[in-house]
């Protein structure tokens, strides 16, 4: 639970995250984004992703 | 909160003898601090806040709208949007040369004996059933009985080397500087309903900035949408600053915590001891901090102005959460 809630891993390079387009069409994207440089690798639907 | 305010005020009282105490001007400049008001809401929860800052002992003025008028004549106080109804003034808040603090704390240091290690990464630390044993570095191997982890930004990379996880996110803040003007802020304005703040170095420049870029972030720079947003609510506050240049901006990672309060603690590994989480309300924190923290690693208890700063308030749920947003850190 506390885990869940407030303990993150904080990753410095890729990361794979949601993202919601809220002023848009409201879809959910899988986002692989690189933190360090801002880099955005990939992005697919949520929904296709299967995840 | 209680927890927050006795450490801050710790802090306060401080700040007003580290000059003093390390022999070093670091331009620490008294000039008050004041938050503005745009609604009798607004103006009742500062009147509130004020007294409750003026019980614990601390100073606190509330003005009016024409009280606001005569001390910032300049602002636009009939903005559509926010107007200025008032303010709470705290005259003992102010402003200190960053670059002087870290070069006097850096002297003091010395002088008591404190070996300061420059371009020196640490690498690792040694543990040996539960207990710690030293650190890795890129110059080598220094034993010790006790370390203290503080290393703002990147306080996850350095305790995930520990096999800690904290409950922090690293996002970047942006600041800016105008070119030098003459002196026309005396105090430092913060405009909250419009995530703007500013005040004027005593080199003439405006410094002033805004909220967080909103996602996680390690890229230490800033993004054009948020200095958009900045600059469009300095215009709202003060237009004439229209007429100044923008002479350099930056961003910096901060460590946000869960709750928005810092964290000074043991952690599940004996002897090592984590201070971090400061958002990005570490400056004003700097002398009670290390206050703090020496007290922890020196006795082994926490210090009476920092009790609450505990890492296990994220278990228990005792968080100290001055905005009340949950474990959302790009809100705090």
């Amino acid at each position: 639970m506390q885990d869940y809630v407030h303990v993150r891993d904080n990753i410095a390079g890729e990361t794979v995250e949601l993202w919601h387009h809220v002023l848009g069409c409201s879809a959910w994207l899988k986002v692989v984004r690189n933190t360090v440089t801002h880099e955005v690798k990939d992005v697919s639907l949520a929904q296709d992703a299967g995840s | 909160l209680d927890g927050n305010s006795e450490f801050y005020s710790h802090s306060l009282k401080l700040w007003e003898g580290l000059e003093q105490e390390l022999n070093y001007n670091v331009m620490m400049s008294q000039r008050g601090q004041v938050l503005l008001a745009h609604s009798d809401g607004q103006m009742d929860a500062f009147a509130r806040r004020g007294n409750a800052m003026r019980m614990q002992g601390d100073d606190a003025e509330l003005f009016d709208r024409q009280g606001i008028r005569k001390l910032l004549p300049y602002l636009n106080h009939e903005d559509p949007r926010f107007p200025i109804y008032g303010g709470l003034m705290q005259w003992r808040a102010g402003t200190a040369r960053h670059d002087a603090v870290a070069w006097g704390y850096a002297r003091g240091a010395d002088q008591r004996g404190v070996d300061i290690i420059q371009n020196c990464e640490v690498t690792g630390f040694r543990i040996e059933q539960g207990q710690i044993k030293g650190v890795e570095t890129s110059r080598g191997y220094i034993g010790a009985g006790k370390v203290g982890m503080c290393a703002a930004g990147r306080s996850s990379q350095v305790a995930q080397m520990a096999g800690l996880r904290l409950p922090i996110e690293s996002h970047v803040l942006q600041a800016f500087v105008s070119e030098g003007l003459k002196p026309i802020l005396p105090s430092v304005v913060s405009f909250g309903m419009g995530h703007f703040y500013i005040s004027q170095s005593d080199k003439g420049g405006l410094v002033f900035g805004g909220d967080l870029d909103g996602y996680n972030s390690y890229a230490q720079r800033g993004n054009l949408p948020m200095q958009e947003h900045v600059m469009e609510a300095g215009m709202a506050l003060m237009p004439m600053i229209g007429k100044a240049r923008v002479l350099r901006s930056w961003g910096g990672i901060m460590d946000m915590s869960m709750d928005g309060s810092p964290i000074i603690d043991k952690t599940p590994v004996a002897g090592l001891f984590f201070n971090g989480g400061w958002c990005y309300g570490g400056f004003k924190a700097v002398p009670a901090s290390g206050h703090a923290f020496a007290h922890l690693l020196g006795t082994g208890n926490h210090s009476e102005h920092a009790s609450k700063f505990l890492l296990n308030r994220f278990e228990t749920g005792a968080l100290l959460d001055e905005e009340g947003t949950g474990a959302q850190p790009n809100l705090h």
